[in-house]
């Protein structure tokens, strides 16, 4: 009885933030450490991350949240990068949600042109969600850029701490997150070196505000175009 | 199955998932939460034209990203205070002493933490977070029993740790 008390303490402590809150500019991305705790990184940097999360709170409290969203074991891993699996391990409510999304976001993206019925979901009562797309994207949308000058570029706004990037691939995968405190970033040639030329990529810019809100920007593509000086 | 089913369908999933994660004090956002999840996931899916399918472990990604910046958004405004005066059968609750305390161990245990082989700290740190020694070893690419024994050898340094620095266990 004991020990399981002094367990349940080391558990609490261990769960009191220690006052980071916040995650610094050495955190891995949350996306990156979800995709860990669902084994979708590789093994050396899971590690790093795992040890990152010991001495970072924020990061810890991060990774047990995305423990809780663990979805069911047989969907974990299914979503490798390009990977063409059967999808016969995919739950019936799983292959009915993404069917369900494919169909819905066709009419959504389509309505406007063929039919413009469509309440519930171009219902602002109904998508109400807080988003404030309050940071407006420079680089314009489908923008070439060189894997050697890969800029991103966006406009300034009021009272930001700081400003957050993630880009990722069409299948969703990270691509490369960091912070800034200026109003461009950018990405180092090697982190793109495993884009291949004319792949589509999206980016948005998040930023976190002197009060405390978070503001973002809409979210765009770019395109990879290889660097000048390679081979 | 009409559209507006398959949209209920999707918040279903995102529902599910939010609160599945979401601390008590964050109760009163959920359903913003969600909202917020499904605006993200029609706004990254609208850009992804040649991309059709959606992986439904996508939908728990956006759910996890939403809910941490919803949660440190609301840290970060003191609102933490919301809940925490309800009375709770937690012992997470147990008052401003109690919570002093529990932040000195919490970052005496990192302190400690820091001062063990990395196999031991990652394997400590992991239960901390919840996780069994079968799930450890599969996240670092260890054997059952390797994991088992860094878990208990860390614990047994990070209990001999923690009493150097003044923490009995009670």
């Amino acid at each position: 009885m004991k020990k399981r008390e002094q367990e349940n303490s080391l558990f609490e402590a261990w769960r009191t933030p220690d006052g980071s809150a916040a995650q610094k500019h050495e955190c891995p991305s949350d996306a990156e450490i979800f995709d860990a705790v669902m084994l979708k990184i590789p093994l050396e940097r899971r590690r790093e991350i795992v040890l990152h999360t010991a001495r970072c709170s924020a990061c810890a409290e991060s990774w047990r949240l995305a423990i809780e969203l663990k979805p069911p074991a047989d969907v974990v891993g299914l979503a490798s990068r390009r990977s063409k699996l059967p999808s016969r391990g995919l739950p019936a409510w799983g292959l009915a949600a993404a069917a369900g999304l494919a169909l819905v976001i066709g009419v959504f993206w389509i309505a406007p042109t063929q039919d413009p019925g469509f309440p519930e979901i171009n219902d602002s009562t109904t998508l109400r969600g807080d988003v404030e797309y309050a940071i407006e994207l420079e680089t314009p949308e489908g923008t070439r850029l060189l894997a050697d000058d890969f800029e991103l570029r966006w406009r300034p706004n009021e009272a930001i701490e700081e400003y957050r990037i993630l880009i990722t691939t069409a299948d969703l995968e990270n691509v490369f997150s960091g912070s800034t405190r200026t109003t461009s970033l950018r990405v180092p040639s090697s982190v793109l070196s495993s884009i291949e030329a004319g792949e589509p990529l999206y980016w948005y810019v998040s930023a976190i505000r002197e009060d405390g809100s978070i503001v973002r920007s809409s979210t765009q593509t770019v395109f990879v175009e290889p660097a000048v000086n390679s081979e | 199955m009409t559209e507006n089913e398959q949209a209920e369908q999707i918040r279903q999933v995102l529902q599910r998932a939010v609160n599945r994660i979401c601390p008590d004090w964050l109760k009163s956002s959920r359903d913003d939460l969600v909202q917020n999840a499904m605006l993200r996931i029609l706004e990254m899916h609208k850009l992804a034209e040649g991309n059709p399918s959606i992986q439904s472990s996508y939908l728990y990604k956006t759910a996890h990203s939403v809910m941490i910046d919803e949660i440190r958004r609301v840290r970060r405004r003191a609102e933490s205070a919301l809940d925490y005066s309800e009375p709770v059968e937690d012992s997470n609750c147990a008052g401003p002493y109690q919570a002093t305390l529990s932040h000195k161990i919490s970052v005496a245990l990192r302190e400690c933490l820091e001062r063990m082989t990395e196999s031991r700290c990652m394997g400590v740190t992991l239960h901390l977070q919840g996780h069994t020694v079968p799930d450890i070893a599969k996240l670092l690419g260890w054997k059952n029993k390797q994991a088992d024994n860094n878990v208990y050898r860390g614990l047994a340094n990070l209990r001999s740790c923690l009493q150097e620095k003044g923490f009995q266990p009670t």
